[in-house]
């Protein structure tokens, strides 16, 4: 039900149709840094939330090892990352050249970093954060940005999201059991029914925990404006 | 390409062969810092220098007879070429290939065979050999040459094989200068026409030793078909070759589709480049974990998306067959790789599921005997926005199998007639709707039966031929 879903922001530059058109390659166009402000406008664009941008390095090779823990569960951090628009930007952001350098600093950048939307409040992390540093982070950002208290509605979702977890083991369960029965007794036997009408009760009801799941993960734009 | 181990140092005076045994370790292990370069599967050099390939060492004679066009550099999308990926993906290493029938870019990493993995690998690559005599049959790790070549193999295979049930060649389709001088014919046919239209009624630009029907005739001429050009180009119907991207990291996939404004990355992607006029599509090693992670995993959903593009692209991306016939269609191909790692458009219910139960024939043979599956009427009527659940791609699947295995020629005049072109307005895009009573017109046209007739045919063959257990 939860994902991480990453924005791979990308400045573009600007192209010549007509090139392409006859099938040639460009020729390398000159990449320019952007000035601070505007590269937090380009990665923030339209969304209304603040941003939680991410690094990639050589060691975790795209992987999202900074932000989850290999040890533990990681549940409640991408629960958290809803109230987040979620960035991950390439190594190769830290070249001097590259179009988002800027929202890095100059001495030892942070691997990842939660921040409002103008870069005012910048809370970086260097990867190697323990779970609770890391979700103190975030609520300092949460806190500053949203006008509701993001902790409560967390708790709650965070409920939720455990039932939905035990519905959809029902729901494996049953599918199984009854994609077995209509193999040995096909769909007139009384135990297909029972497991049908089980099916259907059990989905119903996942259903509407969804609901009001994704009402409340819908809140963080809303908060917001959006 | 892999070092030897050192040779045995000879035995005339210990001290001495301990010095040479000395001296060859060392040389050894300099081969062994030195040689991955060669091999193509150093993860620290500067990824940004074009790895060399040790199969051909970029050899032009090697290169060609490996079936690959010259250039390493070439357009890929619809406003991007192989340069532009490289410079959005940074340090991402990619190798590029060009065949008859692909463009292909993959940055995926070296593989480790798993046990299970090797007897139909080693099969594999000695088919490969005959083309790269450096492969070596009992590779244990496939480097990221060898598996940019394999699938390179592997896609070709399978558009000949599509090609061959269709029971054609690559002669059959259009080239584009024929499809220019098509056009150019029909517009002047067009402009003849209205020409016609504004003259005066009283016959005096007919041409008075012609009657209709003769040929002659500027009314006969008018009305005569245009020559059947399969589609708008010699790939399928295609203007060009079909792309592929296959990319180690799900990063690398989002990337690619934000820069040029497609969805990702959740999932693998097809793309139609409409402006450059062919299909393209992009994958992550990063999709396949655990049991999944495997060539034979990887290789089977590769295909299940070429099948979507191909069947899409016949005769030119006008319309799509339906849905129930093109991922039927798709899971019948992926079966042949491995039926263990199915592949669905869409999914009800738990995919876990669906994932264990991969053992489809005595399944379809239960619900067959059961009584208890959707006709061939009611899957005519299926959208692709429709979710289903596993149970119907796989009898999805399993219409296909009897339709692949009843008549050879009946595939062929099925697609010809599905991807015959629409009667829409000009401009509109055909919608499902359009295309299902197409599909039933077509099915009984190549197989001689109704739906009411194929759904008794089918079913007694699965009782007949699909195993028990």
């Amino acid at each position: 039900m939860l994902s991480l879903n990453w924005d791979f922001a990308v400045v573009g530059r600007p192209e010549t149709q007509a090139q392409l058109a006859q099938g040639r390659s460009l020729a390398k166009a000159r990449r320019v840094a952007l000035p601070r402000a505007e590269a937090f406008a380009a990665v923030a664009g339209d969304d209304p939330r603040p941003l939680l941008v991410m690094r990639e390095c050589g060691w975790c090779e795209g992987s999202d090892d900074a932000l989850l823990s290999s040890r533990f569960e990681n549940e409640k951090t991408i629960l958290l990352t809803q109230w987040f628009h979620t960035i991950k930007l390439p190594n190769h952001v830290l070249e001097d050249d590259h179009p988002l350098r800027q929202l890095f600093g100059d001495e030892a950048p942070p691997h990842l970093f939660m921040a409002t939307r103008d870069g005012e409040l910048v809370v970086g992390l260097d990867g190697q954060q323990s779970q609770s540093e890391l979700w103190d982070a975030m609520d300092d950002v949460l806190a500053e940005v949203y006008p509701g208290s993001a902790k409560k509605t967390v708790k709650a979702a965070y409920k939720l999201l455990d039932q939905l977890d035990r519905f959809d083991e029902d729901e494996e369960r049953l599918r199984e059991r009854l994609d077995s029965e209509v193999e040995k007794k096909g769909p007139g036997s009384s135990r297909f029914k029972k497991l049908k009408r089980q099916l259907d009760e059990t989905m119903m009801d996942r259903d509407r925990i969804k609901d009001q799941l994704l009402g409340l993960l819908s809140g963080p734009s809303s908060e917001l404006g959006d | 390409m892999s070092p030897s181990p050192p040779p045995v140092a000879p035995a005339s005076g210990a001290r001495r062969a301990r010095g040479q045994r000395a001296l060859l370790l060392l040389c050894w292990l300099v081969a062994l810092t030195l040689a991955p370069a060669a091999r193509g599967q150093d993860d620290d050099e500067d990824p940004r220098v074009e790895l060399i390939d040790p199969y051909t060492r970029f050899d032009p004679e090697a290169w060609a007879a490996a079936g690959y066009e010259p250039s390493r550099r070439f357009p890929f999308g619809d406003d991007h070429g192989t340069r532009e990926v490289e410079e959005l993906l940074g340090e991402v290493q990619l190798l590029w290939v060009e065949t008859a029938h692909f463009r292909i870019g993959s940055s995926l990493p070296a593989h480790k065979l798993e046990n299970d993995e090797k007897k139909a690998m080693k099969v594999e690559l000695g088919r490969l050999r005959e083309r790269l005599p450096k492969v070596k049959k009992s590779a244990r790790v496939l480097d990221r040459w060898l598996r940019l070549h394999l699938y390179a193999m592997w896609l070709e295979e399978t558009y000949d094989d599509f090609l061959g049930r269709l029971q054609l060649t690559d002669a059959d389709f259009p080239t584009v200068a024929e499809v220019q001088a098509a056009a150019a014919a029909a517009e002047a046919a067009r402009a003849a026409a209205a020409e016609r239209e504004a003259a005066p009624e009283d016959g005096s630009l007919a041409d008075a030793g012609s009657s209709p029907g003769d040929g002659n005739s500027p009314a006969a001429a008018d009305s005569a078909p245009a020559p059947a050009l399969r589609g708008a180009g010699p790939y399928l119907g295609m203007r060009e070759k079909f792309c592929v991207l296959l990319l180690e990291k799900k990063s690398s996939l989002g990337r690619y589709c934000t820069r040029w404004g497609m969805q990702g990355p959740a999932s693998p992607q097809r793309f139609n480049f409409h402006r450059r006029g062919c299909m393209g599509m992009a994958t992550s090693w990063e999709f396949f974990d655990e049991d999944w992670k495997r060539e034979d995993a990887l290789r089977g959903s590769v295909t299940w998306s070429v099948l979507q593009m191909l069947s899409s692209s016949f005769k030119g991306y006008a319309h799509m067959p339906p849905a129930w016939f093109a991922d039927g269609l798709s899971a019948w191909y992926q079966r042949r790789v491995n039926p263990r790692f199915p592949t669905f458009s869409s999914m009800e219910g738990s995919g876990r599921l669906a994932a264990k139960q991969w053992n489809w024939p005595p399944k379809v043979r239960a619900r067959v005997k059961a009584d208890y599956y959707p006709t061939l009427d009611e899957m005519l009527g299926w959208r692709r926005s429709d979710v289903h659940g596993y149970a119907d791609h796989m009898l999805a699947w399993s219409r296909v199998d009897w339709l692949m295995n009843h008549d050879e020629g009946a595939f062929g005049r099925f697609m010809e007639r599905l991807k015959d072109p629409l009667p829409v307005e000009p401009g509109v895009a055909p919608s499902e709707d359009d295309v299902e009573p197409r599909a039933r017109e077509a099915l009984e046209l190549a197989w001689g039966m109704t739906p009411e007739q194929l759904d008794a045919a089918w079913a007694e063959w699965v009782l007949d031929t699909y195993p028990r257990k």
